[in-house]
């Protein structure tokens, strides 16, 4: 009698014991992980009911500007051809869709579109917040300049997140419209607002190009998608 | 940590095997099902649970029994890709928005005092009703993509009702028990970045297992 009471206490502790282990119960893979983030003005959208519609005019970046804090990526990597036509072709058809007109960037345009790829190595930092402007984490973003002047992208909320070993894409609205001189004597520099930003993490690794350049795409139409206040 | 108190309270209850005559212990597989605010969370069953019970029986008046018990509880959901408004720390207006995957994860763990009526005697089958009260431990969390980690945790107090079956096998003692159990805690909690509100956490729990009963 008392070995089957053991036998019973046994058989009911292990299944006891493996109902109770803790691991998620489903699969992730890589694209739960992507992300599209955007973000605007909500100074300027709740105090201004024309806003977006002050402005008229855009240029997108000819090439894309690249914050990192190692060595495993370089400028040119990112700026591989199919995969910076594919971003800019994607930017722009939005932009068109929208409601934007093309000018050349030294037109002064209404709106600069910036194109930046960071990928910073945080390991063991589950998130980071990119603090901009202060240049405090040295991860040297590249100030936007044409035209013999420098205009400073200023942002009124902490403009990304990202993972540890993903890296992202950041496509800025910078205000030119309303850009505000800094004096200086020697350079010409111009604070700028961001008045609108979209994240997309998540995509530029751990893929083909191939696969990559889908996603991106898919994403940045995404990133209009949810923010169809910019539509005029 | 759990783990540990699952396997003393095992090892205790082994222990009182031998010399108790008036009591049952159970040890249970326990599947649940969020109810309320948290089914909106983790709205898919939890396979991942278990819990031990302990109950004996009132001198002179074996229709009662008072005991206690623990149970542990796991729910994980993916919610869909989907576009959603996004609050900074302490911002009372979004001006953001997400497309991202939710991961919600919940645990609790009840630690209940169990108040049992027996509606028969001295038999081979046992069904029984009973209210419990005590408290939850409950860690909620919520993951976004892989940029956002938000983890709650609170001890709160609990009640709940309960009703079961045992059946005993032969003279040793042992038999089978399935109980379901609704347990209500007074937990609350706001994931204030996607502006999610918990008010009650509830859960019915479905056990079967096995039961020791001790018959004088």
């Amino acid at each position: 009698m008392k070995s089957i009471r053991n036998l019973a206490v046994l058989t009911s502790g292990i299944l006891i014991l493996s109902g109770c282990y803790k691991a998620p119960d489903d699969n992730v893979y890589y694209e739960d992980l992507d992300l599209v983030h955007t973000n605007y003005d909500v100074q300027k959208a709740s105090g201004d009911s024309s806003y977006p519609n002050v402005y008229k005019t855009y240029a997108v970046a000819d090439s894309i500007g690249l914050a990192s804090n190692t060595d495993e990526v370089d400028v040119e990597s990112v700026n591989e051809p199919e995969f910076r036509i594919n971003i800019r072709n994607t930017v722009i058809n939005n932009m068109e869709n929208y409601g934007y007109t093309a000018v050349a960037a030294t037109d002064t345009p209404d709106i600069y579109v910036s194109l930046t790829v960071t990928y910073i190595n945080t390991k063991g930092v589950d998130y980071y917040p990119i603090y901009w402007g202060g240049g405090g984490y040295g991860y040297g973003y590249p100030y936007y300049g044409y035209g013999g002047s420098w205009y400073y992208p200023s942002y009124t909320w902490v403009p990304s997140y990202y993972s540890y070993d993903q890296g992202s894409l950041l496509i800025d609205w910078m205000d030119i419209k309303n850009a505000v001189r800094i004096p200086d004597n020697d350079t010409v520099y111009y604070k700028v607002d961001v008045v609108w930003d979209c994240t997309i993490s998540g995509l530029v690794r751990n893929s083909t190009d191939a696969d990559r350049n889908s996603r991106f795409k898919a994403a940045i139409d995404q990133g209009f998608e949810q923010s169809p206040y910019l539509k005029h | 940590m759990k783990k540990i108190i699952l396997i003393s309270t095992l090892l205790l209850s082994l222990s009182g095997i031998s010399r108790a005559q008036d009591m049952i212990f159970t040890l249970d597989y326990n599947f649940g099902y969020a109810t309320g605010d948290f089914e909106t969370f983790v709205p898919d069953p939890a396979y991942r649970g278990g819990g031990l019970q302990y109950t004996r029986f009132l001198d002179g008046n074996e229709n009662i029994g008072i005991g206690m018990y623990i149970d542990w509880q796991g729910w994980y959901k993916k919610h869909p890709r989907s576009t959603f408004a996004y609050y900074g720390d302490n911002a009372t207006v979004s001006n953001s928005d997400m497309n991202a995957v939710k991961f919600a994860y919940l645990y609790v763990t009840p630690v209940m005092a169990s108040f049992n009526y027996y509606f028969v005697k001295e038999s081979s089958v046992l069904p029984f009703v009973g209210l419990n009260v005590g408290a939850v431990y409950t860690e909620q969390e919520l993951n976004i993509s892989a940029i956002s980690n938000r983890v709650n945790t609170a001890w709160d107090f609990a009640v709940g009702g309960e009703a079961g079956l045992h059946v005993v096998f032969g003279e040793s003692g042992v038999g089978a028990n399935v109980t379901g159990k609704y347990t209500y805690s007074f937990y609350k909690n706001t994931f204030h970045n996607v502006q999610l509100t918990t008010e009650g956490g509830s859960f019915v729990s479905i056990g079967v297992g096995l039961s020791f009963l001790m018959l004088r």
